[in-house]
C-alpha cells in the first residue's frame, strides 16, 4: 500500500471519533445509571415508607406478630434483599430473616452512620443521605437505604407505654434491595454503546478510506506512475485528465509541463544534432575535396586533350560532368554548415510574408493552391534579419505547397501576438492541408539532406529554417495529422535584448 | 640555384601530380613543398614566379605561412587553395596578401585561368601591396578586397562593384564575362561573376560586399576592354544594395 496518507488520515479520524463518541458514550451512560440508581432509590424510598405507614398502626397496638407478617411478605418479593427494624440501641426487632433477630448492628457501618456520623443531632434526611450502596454476599450490589421512625405523640399515649416523650427516635427501618437488575440493565447499555460506537467508527473510517482511495489515492497513484515514467525519460505520456478538481489540475498542469519539457528537449536535441552534422559535413567535405581535385584535374586535362566527338570524349565528359556534381554537393554541405551573420533591423513580420508570398505566388497558383490569411491583432514588430526570415517562410510555402501537390488545396497563414509572465513573442503558423508527415518521420524533417522530394529538393529547407530561427532566439515546431496535413509553428522573440548583430 | 617557375605547397600528393600535369603543357616548371617549414626552406633557396599555397597544412595554420611567405618572396602572387572553402576564408585570404582564392575541387580550366594571370602580375612587376597606378581612374572612396575586387558606396546608399589589379590588364584577350540577374542575392567573398578570354575560363569574381543587384553593367558586354582600362569607372560590373554594409567594410581595405 502506498496511500500512507489515508492511513494516517483514517487513523486521524479514529482518534478523532473515538474521543468525541467515546465521550458522547460515557455521559449517556453514567447518566442512564444515575437514572437507574435514582429509579431503585425512589422505590426502595417508597417502599420503606409504605412498610413504615402499613406497621404504624399495629405497632401502636404492639402487634408484634402482624408486623413481622407484613415484614415478611415485603422482604420475600424479588429484589428486596433485607427488611429490617432497629431500635434505637441497635438491636435487630424485626426482620424477614428471623435468625437475625435480637442481635445488635454495628452502628459504626451501615444504616447508622448517616445519622450517627459526629454524633449530630437527629433531624431529617434526604434520600441520598439516607441511601447507601455496598458489595453484597453474592459479589453484586445492594442498595440500602434507612428511614427512621420518630416519636409521635401516639406512641407515648399508647397502652402499652414503650416509649417515653423524651425519645426523638425510637427506632430505624432498613430496607436493602438488590442493584443485580440494575447493573445487569447497565452492563447491557454499555456494551450496546459500545457495539455502535466501534461500528460507526469502522464505518466512518471505511467512508473515508473509499472516498480517499477514489479522490486522492487513486488519481495521486496516476501522477506517481506519469512522473516515473517521466524521469524515465518517456516525455510523451499523458495523464488522463478526468476530474476538475485541485488533482484534475495538477493533472493538466503536469501535462503541460510534460508537453513543455518535451518540446525544450525536442529543441535542445535537434540543435545539437544540427551542430554536429556541420562539424561533420565541415570535416568530410574537406577530406573530399582532396581527392576530388584529383578526380577533376586529371579528367579534365584529358578531356582537354581528347579528340573532339571521339568516345573518349564523351566519356571524359560524363567524368567531369559527375565530379563537379558531388564538388556542388560538397558546396551545398559546406554552404550548410556555414552561419551567415544576422543582419538586424526592426521588421514587420507580415509584410515580409507578404514578399514571400508574391515570391512563390507562381508556384501556389500553378498547383492551384488557395491561401488563407488569419493575422490576429496588429503584431508588434521584432528585431530579425528581414532577408533571412524571407528565407524561412519561403522554404515552407514551398514545403507546403509540394505537400498539397498538384491536385489543389489550402494553405493557411495565422499570425497571432503572445505573451506569458516573463516575454513576448509572435507565433506564426503555416498549415497545409497535404497527406500529412508519419510520426516515425517527424523527427528527421528537419535534418540536413532529409528529403521526400527526391531529385527536385535538397533536403535543406527545413534546417536551413530551423538555424536562422534558432540564430534568432526562435523556434519552429511541427504537427502533422497523416490524411488531415501539416502546421508548422514559428515563435518570434520581441524585444530580446540579448540578440545582436553578428554571426 | 634550382630553376622553377611554381611553388605548390600542398600535403595531398594527388594534388600536386594533378597540378603538376595540368601546368606542364604551359612549359611552366613545379616545385612542391609538402609542409610549411619545407616550403620557406625552399622559397629561401629558390626563387619562384607563382606559389599554391593550400591552408591546411601541419603544424601551421594557412594565413600564417600567406604572411611568411609574402614577407620572404615580396612580388610574388600567392594562389590559396582549399578544401574548407567558406565566403569568411575567401575573405581572409585577400585579407592576407593572397593574389586569388581557389577552392578545391578545380578543373585545369579554373586552375589555368588564375595561373595565367598570377604570371602576367607577376610578369608586369607589380605587386599587390604596391598597388602601382597600371590602370587608369581614380581609386577614391573605394574599398578593396585585396587587389580582387572593390565596392565603392554611391550616394542613394547602393554599393557599386568592380574588378581589381588582378584581372585589369593581365586577362588577356576578353571574351565574355557572365554577370547576376537583377534581384540576385550576392554575398561577401561568393563568386557572383566569371571572366573569359580567348584562352578559357579567366576567374570567378569574389564580391567585396552582401546585398541584392539592384542593376548590372550591361555596356560591358559589347566594351569588355574597359575592364582593363577604366577598371574603377566604365568597368563596373554590379550595382547592389548593401545588406551587412557596416560590418563587412570592417573586411575591406582603403587606399
Amino acid at each position: 500500500m502506498i496511500n500512507k496518507i489515508s492511513h494516517k488520515l483514517i487513523l486521524t479520524v479514529a482518534i478523532v471519533s473515538i474521543a468525541i463518541i467515546g465521550i458522547f458514550s460515557y455521559l449517556i451512560v453514567t447518566s442512564h445509571h444515575r437514572a437507574l440508581i435514582s429509579q431503585v432509590e425512589h422505590s426502595a424510598h417508597q417502599l420503606s415508607e409504605t412498610i413504615k405507614s402499613s406497621t404504624k398502626y399495629d405497632m401502636l397496638l404492639n402487634h408484634r406478630d402482624r408486623v413481622h407478617r407484613i415484614i415478611d411478605t415485603v422482604g420475600r418479593q424479588e429484589g428486596i434483599e433485607k427488611v429490617r427494624v432497629f431500635n434505637k440501641d441497635g438491636s435487630i426487632i424485626y426482620s424477614q430473616d428471623k435468625t437475625v433477630i435480637g442481635s445488635m448492628v454495628d452502628k459504626e457501618a451501615e444504616a447508622c452512620y448517616a445519622c450517627h456520623a459526629a454524633d449530630s443531632p437527629l433531624e431529617q434526611l434526604s434520600i441520598p443521605e439516607r441511601t447507601r450502596i455496598f458489595a453484597a454476599a453474592d459479589g453484586g450490589r445492594n442498595l440500602g437505604i434507612i428511614n427512621p421512625i420518630y416519636n409521635e405523640p401516639s406512641c407515648w399515649q399508647a397502652d402499652c407505654h414503650a416509649h417515653d416523650s423524651t425519645q426523638k427516635v425510637l427506632g430505624v427501618l432498613d430496607v436493602t434491595m438488590s442493584l443485580t437488575e440494575v447493573d445487569h440493565q447497565m452492563v447491557a447499555g454499555r456494551t450496546k454503546v459500545f457495539l455502535l460506537t466501534t461500528t460507526a467508527i469502522v464505518f466512518i473510517s471505511f467512508i473515508i478510506w473509499l472516498f480517499f482511495r477514489r479522490l486522492v489515492g487513486h488519481p495521486v497513484n496516476e501522477l506517481v506512475k506519469a512522473t516515473d515514467s517521466v524521469a524515465a525519460g518517456d516525455l510523451t505520456y499523458r495523464l488522463p485528465v478526468r476530474r476538475n478538481d485541485e488533482l484534475g489540475q495538477l493533472g493538466e498542469s503536469f501535462n503541460e509541463m510534460t508537453r513543455r519539457l518535451g518540446e525544450a528537449q525536442r529543441q535542445i536535441y535537434q540543435s545539437d544534432k544540427l551542430a554536429s552534422l556541420g562539424r561533420l559535413a565541415a570535416g568530410i567535405a574537406h577530406e573530399i575535396n582532396n581527392p576530388l581535385t584529383g578526380v577533376l584535374t586529371y579528367s579534365s586535362f584529358l578531356l582537354k586533350r581528347a579528340e573532339k566527338d571521339s568516345e573518349a570524349h564523351d566519356d571524359l565528359e560524363t567524368i567531369v560532368r559527375e565530379t563537379k556534381r558531388c564538388r556542388e554537393i560538397v558546396k551545398s554541405l559546406l554552404d550548410f554548415s556555414r552561419r551567415v551573420p544576422a543582419k538586424l533591423s526592426n521588421i514587420d513580420v507580415i509584410q515580409v510574408i507578404d514578399r514571400a508570398l508574391k515570391i512563390v505566388h507562381n508556384q501556389l497558383s500553378f498547383h492551384n493552391i488557395h491561401v488563407s490569411r488569419h493575422d490576429q491583432d496588429a503584431l508588434p514588430s521584432i528585431r530579425a534579419d528581414e532577408n533571412q526570415l524571407l528565407q524561412v517562410f519561403i522554404n515552407l510555402l514551398v514545403n507546403a505547397a509540394d505537400a498539397v501537390g498538384e491536385g489543389g488545396g489550402e494553405i493557411t497563414l495565422s499570425t497571432r501576438p503572445a505573451r506569458n509572465d516573463e516575454r513576448q513573442w509572435i507565433e506564426i503558423e503555416v498549415s497545409d492541408t497535404g497527406p500529412g508527415i508519419p510520426p516515425e518521420d517527424l523527427g528527421k524533417i528537419f535534418d540536413p539532406f532529409y528529403t521526400t522530394k527526391e531529385d527536385r529538393g535538397t533536403g535543406l529547407g527545413l534546417s536551413v529554417a530551423w538555424g536562422i530561427l534558432e540564430r534568432h532566439r526562435g523556434t519552429i515546431s511541427v504537427d502533422s495529422d497523416v490524411g488531415k496535413g501539416t502546421t508548422f509553428t514559428i515563435r518570434l522573440p520581441v524585444n530580446d535584448e540579448s540578440l545582436v548583430m553578428g554571426p | 640555384m634550382n630553376d622553377f617557375d611554381v611553388l605548390v605547397v600542398e600535403d595531398e600528393p594527388v594534388v600536386i601530380e594533378a597540378t603538376r600535369k595540368a601546368l606542364h603543357p604551359e612549359g611552366l616548371r613545379i616545385d612542391a613543398a609538402e609542409d610549411g617549414e619545407s616550403a620557406l626552406a625552399k622559397l629561401r633557396q629558390s626563387k619562384y614566379k607563382l606559389i599554391l599555397l593550400d591552408l591546411m597544412l601541419p603544424r601551421i595554420t594557412g594565413f600564417e605561412l600567406v604572411k611568411a611567405v609574402t614577407e620572404q618572396s615580396p612580388g610574388v602572387p600567392v594562389i590559396l587553395i582549399t578544401g574548407y572553402a567558406t565566403f569568411d576564408k575567401t575573405v581572409a585570404a585577400f585579407q592576407a596578401g593572397a593574389f586569388d582564392f581557389l577552392p578545391k575541387p578545380f578543373d585545369v580550366e579554373e586552375l589555368l585561368g588564375v595561373v595565367r594571370r598570377a604570371l602576367r602580375f607577376f610578369g608586369q612587376q607589380r605587386s599587390v601591396d604596391q598597388q602601382q597606378q597600371s590602370a587608369g581612374g581614380s581609386r577614391e572612396n573605394l574599398f578593396f578586397l585585396g587587389a580582387h575586387s572593390w565596392t565603392r558606396l554611391e550616394e542613394d546608399g547602393s554599393a557599386t562593384v568592380g574588378l581589381g589589379e588582378t584581372f585589369a590588364g593581365v586577362s588577356g584577350d576578353l571574351q565574355a564575362i557572365e554577370l547576376p540577374t537583377p534581384g540576385e542575392e550576392m554575398a561577401q567573398g561568393k563568386s557572383f561573376a566569371k571572366l573569359m578570354s580567348s584562352e578559357g575560363l579567366v576567374g570567378n569574381v569574389w564580391s567585396p560586399l552582401s546585398g541584392r543587384v539592384q542593376e548590372t553593367n550591361s555596356d560591358l558586354h559589347s566594351q569588355l576592354h574597359w575592364i582593363d582600362k577604366d577598371p574603377f569607372e566604365k568597368g563596373w560590373l554590379v550595382k547592389l544594395s548593401p545588406t551587412h554594409l557596416e560590418q563587412e567594410l570592417k573586411n575591406l581595405t582603403q587606399r
